[in-house]
This record gives structure tokens, sequence and C-alpha cells, in this order.
């Protein structure tokens, strides 16, 4: 019985080798044709014209009731960027600045079990647009007077329930090409295109910007055509679809990177990583909102107000390439308008709670969790 | 005066102690498991189980039922287990037989080899192997392709696969198995083996027939550890498993923390697949006690104590020698070294012209700027060092509750039944359950929490003392009290001392475990504060990769420097 044993590994080795090769699927001819309202989907690109600076001028009385407050706490999603913030508002304003970053996909989670637990600390909350709905539709964002601070007032958005929030920074998904391996002319320039069969076994999808940001695809194309579009790309391309795809893009393992983020220095700054786009990619508003139950309500509204000015955009932009587009902050495509020719969809209030529906479909057709 | 006489016949009460460990075990293990299977019946999925407005329900079931693919996911999920635990147990098994019963060369060195792969982060050893075996640029592929007489630029092996993932994790099990294998080895009567060869059996025979049937009941209960290893296992499958179209409940409890639509996380939905795995890391636990207790039957103690002459392997000799050495090299030592490679870049970039020129030590200087370390470092070495007391403490006392029977035999097996029940719960799901838990009590300092949280995995400490002391006669217990020493006294004097050995083991397991958990962590303290060594490296990963590599080969020459102390210790001990 014992040499059976034995043996098993080798029948058990082989089997998964067996079970691991991609599965045959029919071959259903694609509509990729454009789906959404167009200006609909372009109404959050009209944050790229906000190139008003933020106007401090009659806030000494805030600025005196958030020094004697002496603190303020900051949960977002990105420690440098934190860190940069928290520095430059302490240097400015002598008051101590402390933040959290927060595994994007845990967020609103950690902040509402806090506050249901009667333990938030939280002051300022940045968030992306839908994350930030689902942090004011839970009641904890205050209602701020965004004007009266001194902030552009186009820059503030409602979830339609209570509170509101203000946009801090513009970023956009984004692919990436390993130069070293693939032509940059070659590059795929719709997403059909990623169906050529030479990208087989090249590219490699970081598995929760995949979802995320099929959200916004949906809403270009059809959401249903996405389903199908996305599981023959894993189905015939042999796409790696893993937490850390980074690694995977700059060695030249798998070259091309499908749904990255952003403008990352890590990737750019290697020099032979090239960002591209396809039409229908998303640009994501990030935002701050005021907690309700914000212990130093003084020091986060001139905190979250201050987060609005050419300086805290430059500091973002600096420290993890996010910033306000409409101050020169962002990629070329996005400060200069060559994206408009890429139809990019904006988030926006009108999109963003179509967008969160659509990659919850998305996600439990191709990566169920229940 | 009363009142002090009371009390010190209260303090010699020898349950006084263990009922003082059972109420600290309770602590420690009861909160996950309890919050783990009343989350899984309380309603809406994506409240906290005791929030207002939730309630009682099946809803969390019903939708796991009545979803896609359940029957999938625990095919994919007993595969990945199966074939990880059969690979780890092979390769396991031969390495020990080599070391143990042949003339091998160099079979003294294979143990602190096996032991090297402890000291990097699973996810860096993870992320290790596949620059290693990318199906493209993978450094063992590209050698493999040159040494083919045609071209060809991809393959023969991709880490991306079932296969891929069962080798990375069976090679994660080879140092707890061939540690077990060893064991076993080590206690089978020589006189076994020498009888058989006077009766004219070969070498292959006497390892087939006599040795490896002698082993066999232990190999099993290590087997079965190991599979309740493999089924929690939340690394491998998060780097590898999406790639490889693989289900497995660890992806399936990640889809469910992780709402990329911006929604709550579905704690429902990972208290109802939580209770799935409990439910099989159960079956396993159980298994393996009962695998282990039958080993302990079959045991036999060596006679003289002189070990068996050793199979001579003769013109095998050597090769057998290149092949141990080659795999060791590979499996053990080239992540370390992929990572060391790293730690001088700005990103892994593979060996070549253009990663030459951007070779330095930026990375460590960037490392030793970041105001993060040094709080991160202490943090660290305060866990390293409380977590695994706590524990080993705790465990021991229970321990010694049972083994010299303190407690009766049927609140013995109740006693046991909670100190081993950690190790059938996985830590993505304990985190769960302990986050819920710490935030609805009064707050406590983040870093007590994590100390508390650590010492969830009071079963690894309780099972090695378990074992340590089940060598001592309970007649050593019995006759300090009759000499008049207290319980406490006869614990700490006589039985604590020659249980020094085992407790040293499970405390530095348990440091190292400390020193290189992420999961724990990353779920309480949501990449917050208190920062330690392990989540450190997880946020430098993606945009600072050279100076994640460089803090994960700092941490490993730390876990070296711990396990060297500990060895130091041990001898002085064993003196």
């Amino acid at each position: 019985m014992f040499r059976s044993l034995l043996l098993l590994p080798l029948a058990l080795v082989a089997l998964a080798a067996c079970s691991s090769g991609p599965s045959a699927t029919p071959n259903p001819t694609l509509d990729l044709a454009r789906h959404g309202d167009p200006a609909r989907l372009a109404e959050g690109s009209a944050y790229r014209t906000l190139d008003a600076d933020w106007n401090p001028a009659g806030l000494g009385a805030l600025v005196a009731a958030a020094q004697a407050e002496g603190s303020v706490r900051l949960d977002g999603y990105n420690q440098d960027q934190i860190d940069a913030w928290c520095a430059a508002f302490t240097a400015r304003f002598a008051i101590a600045c402390s933040g959290r970053a927060l595994a994007s996909f845990q967020a609103v989670s950690t902040l509402t079990a806090e506050a249901e637990a009667g333990r938030a600390q939280t002051d300022v909350a940045y968030l992306s647009m839908s994350q930030m709905a689902a942090y004011l539709d839970a009641g904890l964002g205050a209602t701020v007077d965004w004007a009266a601070l001194g902030a552009e007032p186009r820059r503030a958005w409602y979830a339609g329930t209570a509170g509101n929030a203000i946009g801090v920074a513009q970023s956009q998904y984004t692919h990436f090409a390993n130069t070293h391996d693939v032509d940059p002319a070659d590059l795929p320039h719709t997403l059909a295109d990623w169906l050529d069969p030479r990208w087989k076994g090249l590219i490699c999808a970081p598995d929760f910007l995949l979802r995320a940001g099929n959200g916004f695809l949906a809403l270009y194309y059809d959401p249903q055509e996405m389903i199908g579009f996305h599981r023959r790309l894993l189905d015939e391309q042999d796409v790696v679809v893993t937490s850390d795809c980074d690694a995977l893009t700059v060695s030249g393992e798998r070259p091309l990177q499908y749904l990255g983020y952003g403008y990352p220095q890590a990737l750019l700054g290697t020099g032979f990583i090239e960002p591209f786009w396809n039409p229908g990619m998303g640009v994501n508003l990030f935002s701050h909102a005021v907690a309700a139950s914000a212990p130093h309500p003084n020091a986060a509204r001139l905190f979250a107000a201050w987060s609005t000015s050419r300086e805290a955009s430059a500091l973002s932009w600096q420290a993890i390439g996010q910033g306000w587009a409409a101050f020169g902050h962002g990629p070329d495509g996005l400060t200069t308008g060559r994206f408009a020719e890429l139809d990019l969809v904006y988030e926006s209030p009108a999109t963003f709670r179509e967008r969160a529906a659509a990659t919850r479909t998305f996600q439990d057709a191709l990566f169920p969790s229940n | 005066m009363q009142t002090l006489a009371a009390l010190r016949r209260a303090l010699s009460n020898p349950r006084l102690p263990a009922l003082a460990g059972v109420a600290v075990a309770c602590w420690l293990v009861a909160p996950s498991l309890l919050v783990l299977v009343l989350g899984a019946f309380r309603v809406p999925a994506t409240a906290l189980p005791f929030a207002a407005g939730t309630g009682w329900g099946l809803d969390n079931l019903a939708g796991l039922y009545a979803g896609s693919g359940l029957w999938g996911t625990l095919a994919d999920t007993a595969l990945f287990t199966a074939g990880s635990v059969a690979l780890g147990t092979t390769i396991a098994v031969t390495l020990a037989w080599l070391t143990e019963r042949t003339d091998l060369p160099g079979r003294s060195l294979v143990l602190p080899t096996l032991l090297v792969p402890l000291l990097t982060p699973p996810v860096a050893q993870t992320i290790g192997w596949v620059l290693l075996a990318g199906e493209r640029t993978g450094l063992v592929n590209v050698l493999w392709r040159a040494a083919l007489p045609w071209p060809t630029s991809t393959g023969p092996f991709d880490i991306f696969t079932m296969g891929g993932m069962v080798f990375v994790q069976g090679m994660g099990l080879v140092t707890l198995l061939y540690l077990f294998a060893r064991a076993a080895l080590r206690n089978v009567d020589p006189a076994l083996e020498e009888a058989a060869r006077v009766g004219g059996a070969s070498g292959w025979q006497v390892a087939l027939r006599v040795s490896l049937p002698a082993v066999r009941p232990h190999l099993l209960g290590a087997m079965a550890l190991a599979a309740v290893l493999t089924v929690e296992a939340f690394e491998v499958p998060l780097l590898l498993a999406l790639g490889a179209g693989a289900d497995i409940f660890s992806t399936r409890i990640y889809y469910a923390l992780a709402d990329a639509a911006g929604g709550q996380t579905a704690y429902g939905t990972v208290a109802a697949l939580g209770l799935h795995v409990l439910a099989l890391t159960g079956l396993l636990v159980w298994a393996f006690a009962r695998l282990t207790r039958q080993g302990a039957r079959f045991a036999t103690l060596r006679a003289g104590g002189h070990p068996p002459a050793p199979l001579a392997l003769g013109h095998w000799r050597w090769p057998a020698a290149g092949l141990v050495g080659g795999w060791l090299a590979l499996t053990s030592l080239a992540p370390l070294i992929v990572l060391a490679w790293t730690s001088l870049l700005p990103q892994y970039l593979p060996p070549g012209r253009d990663a030459l020129a951007l070779v330095s030590l930026d990375q460590y200087r960037g490392l030793f700027d970041d105001a993060r370390l040094p709080g991160a470092l202490l943090n660290t070495v305060v866990l390293a060092l409380a977590a695994p007391t706590l524990a080993v403490g705790v465990a021991l006392v229970l321990a010694w509750a049972v083994r010299m029977r303190v407690v009766g035999r049927r609140v013995g097996a109740g006693v046991d039944a909670l100190a081993s029940s950690s190790v059938a719960l996985p830590a993505v799901l304990a985190a769960n359950g302990l986050l819920v838990f710490y935030l609805w009590l009064p707050p406590i300092a983040p870093l007590a929490v994590l100390v508390l949280a650590y010492a969830y995995r009071l079963a690894v400490a309780y099972r090695v003392q378990a074992a340590g002391l089940g060598q001592l006669d309970p007649a050593l217990g019995d006759a300090a009290l009759v000499a008049g020493a207290g319980p406490l006294r006869a614990l700490r004097s006589v039985l604590a001392p020659l249980a020094a050995p085992s407790t040293l083991a499970a405390w530095a397991l348990l440091a190292v475990v400390t020193v290189r958990e992420l999961t724990l962590p990353l779920v309480l303290t949501r990449e917050g504060e208190p920062l330690v060594v392990s989540t450190l490296v997880w946020r430098l990963w993606g945009n600072h990769t050279g100076e994640a590599a460089a803090l994960g080969l700092l941490g490993a020459v730390g876990v070296l420097g711990l396990l060297t102390l500990v060895g130091l210790a041990a001898r002085r001990v064993q003196r």
C-alpha cells in the first residue's frame, strides 16, 4: 500500500500538468462597437479644465481653529502620497498630520467597520469615486461648503445621499509594454487587437485592476460583450492574472500588461516600459471627504481644502504619479487632451454607480466568490 | 491569616495553573472560531456579524451552494493539496533516507540547506520562483533551452499552471516533511534493519520493506499536517492560481475579501467559505492526531544507541550527491539569490548588460533612509519575542496538565482539542475573525493586539511540547508533588527543564513564523500602524521592488541570527 502511495505523486503531478491547459472554447464573433452615450461618458473629462487654484483668503479663523485642534488624520491608499501631503501640510500650518494607507479592496470595509464599532479616528478619507460613494452612502461623510473654503466648487460632488466630496486627483488605467520584447509600432491599438494570436503567452493582468477596470470598459462597450471578450482573452491568449504583474512585465516574462494603472515611476523609470491606451479605458477621480465624526473637524476641512491646491497636486504627482490634470500634473495624454482622441471613460457623478454595478457583474461572471 | 492560608491552599491546587492556561488559550483561539462559525449564519453578508441591522439566516450558505462551481473549487483544492503533499513527501522521504541510511557525501549539509527557505518571506519566495521558472524568461528555462539542440522560445516549464502551483507549494513543504521523516527514521530500531540484511535482503529491499513501513504512521501524520498547511496557503494561490486558472478555496476567499466594485467585504461569504475549509482542515487534523498516536504505538527505541551501518551507494555515491546538491541549490538557494540580485536593482531585471549597468547599493541606502524602517524593525523584534513566549508558555502549561493528568481524561481530551484547534484555522480566516473581535472590544494597544493575534498559533507550540513531555514519565511530576513541591514548582523545577529542548524548538519555530507572517498584520492593521517588516516588504514591493528585496534579505539575515542564537541556547540546554 505504501509503495502505491509513493507512486501517487507521479500520477497526480501528471494529472495536474494535464489539467492546466487552456480550455477549448468556441470562437464567437465579438461586437466591440461603441455602446455608451459619448456625452455622458465624457462628462468627467470636464475636470481637466478646472484649473482654479485653492484660494485661502479669509480662512484665518479656520486656520486658527484647526491649529487649536492640533492634528489631523488622513486615511488613503498610498503611504508615499500621505507622507508627502502630511509633511507639507504640517510645515505650512504647524498642525501635526499623520495618515494610514489602506489596501484598496479593504478601504471602505475598514472605515465602515471602525465607524460601526465606534472606533473611527479618520478626519479625512481619500477614496476613488465608487468607494467614496459607498463611504458617503454609509453616512460617514460630512457635508462641506467647499466654495467657502476657497476650493473650486465644481470639483465637489454628491453621491445623492448624505455628505459630499471634492475631487483631488485624476488617474487612468494604463496598458504597459516592455519595448525590449514588443515593438511600440505593433502595440494593440484596440481591444480586439489583444486577441491576435501573436500576443498569446505574452500578456499579464493585475487581478484587482482587471476586475475594477472592466467597470469602465462595460460602460463604453456592451457589458455582455465584455464578459465574452475577457473570457476569450483569458482562455485563448494564456493571460497570466496575478496580484503582482509588474515583475513579469519588467523581466519580459509577460511583456504586455493589460489594464495596469497610473503613471508608476517604478515601471516607467526603467526607460524601456511604455504606457499605452485603448478606447474605453477608465480615468478615476480620487476625492477627499471630511468624516462626519471627524475628531478634528476644522483641521480636516482645512486639509481637504488645501489638498485642492496646485502645491498639493504637485506633491501627489511627484510622490505617486497622481495629480490634478488641469494643473499639468498627469501623463501627457491626460494633461494635453490627447486622451480625447482615444475616447476614454472619465469617472463622474453620472456614471460611477453604473460602473460599480458593471464591475460586480463582471467579477461574478469570471471570478466568483460564491 | 486565614485568607492567606486559603490563598496558599488554592495556589497549591495543581488545577489552578491549568485553569489559567485554558482561559488564556480560549482568549487566543476562541474568538476566531466563534466569529467564523457564527458569522456564516449572520446576514446580510456585507455587514459585520453583530452590527446593527444584522440577523440570523442561511443566505450565506445558500448563496454558496446556489453559486457556480463549488464542486470545481473542491476538486481543484483537492488536486492542489494532494499533488503538493505527495510531491513534497516524495522528495523529503528520499532526502531523509539518503541522509540517514546511506553514505551520501556531504549529507550533514542537507538539513542546514533545507532551512534556508525559512529565511525568506513566502511572498518573495514565490516571486523568486516566478522569475526562475517563468515560461519565457525564467532562468531555469533559459538555461534548459540553451542546452537543447533545436531553437525554442518558451518552456519547458510554466509556473503559471496547476503543475507549477503544485511544484512551488510542494517545495515549500519539503523542510517540514523532511524533519518528520528524519526523526521517524532515527527512531526505527536498527536491529530490525540489521535482521533484514542478515536475512539476505538488499539495501533497497530493506528500505522499501522495513524502514518505510516502520515510519509509515508518522509519515502519514506529517502528510496530514502538510495538507492542512496547503489548504490554508495564501501566497502561492494569490500569485499563481489566477494565472493557472485554478479555482481553490484561498482564491474564493480572496475574492470575497477584495470586492473590486468598491463595496464592502462580504464577511458572511468569507465565513461560509471558511466553514467548509474548517471542516476540511479539522478532518485532516483529526487524521494527524490519530496517525501520530498510531505512530507512537509503533515507536521503537534504539537498543544501545548505535546508528545502523550506512548503506554503501557505491558508484551511485557521487552522482547522487550531485543530484541532491543541484536540487538543493535550485530549490533552497536560488530564490534567495534572486532576492539578493533584485536588492541591487531598482526593479527585477534578468541578468545581462542592461541590468549590470544598474547594479548598486542604492536600494539599501533608500531603505535605511526610510523613516518607517526603525519602527518596523522594533515592532517585529517585540512581536518575535512576545508572541512565541506567550504561546509557548500557555502550551507548556496545557501540555503539562494533560500529560501529568492534572485534569481528568475527558477534560484532558477537551483541553487537547482546544489547544490543537488553531492549526485547523487558516491565517486569513483567523485574521478576519480577530479583526471583528477586536473591533468590538474597547481599544487595546495595536501592538498588543498583534501579540495576541500572532499567539493564536498556539497549536504548533502545543503539539511540539506535548511530544516533548510525552517522552517523560508522569511519575516524575508525582514524585515532585510527593516531595512537597507545589504544582508550579514541580513544573518549573522538574518538568520544564527536562522539556527545555522541545520548548526551545517550539519557540524558535514560532519566532520564525512570526517574522515571516504577512496575512495577520495585513488584515488586522490594514497596512497601517503598527508596521512590521513583512508589511513593509509588501508595501514596498509594488513601487520600490529593490528596496523590498533588500529588506527581505535583511529579514533573512535577522532570522538566521535568531536561529543561531537558539542553536547556541539549545547546545547549552543539552549540556
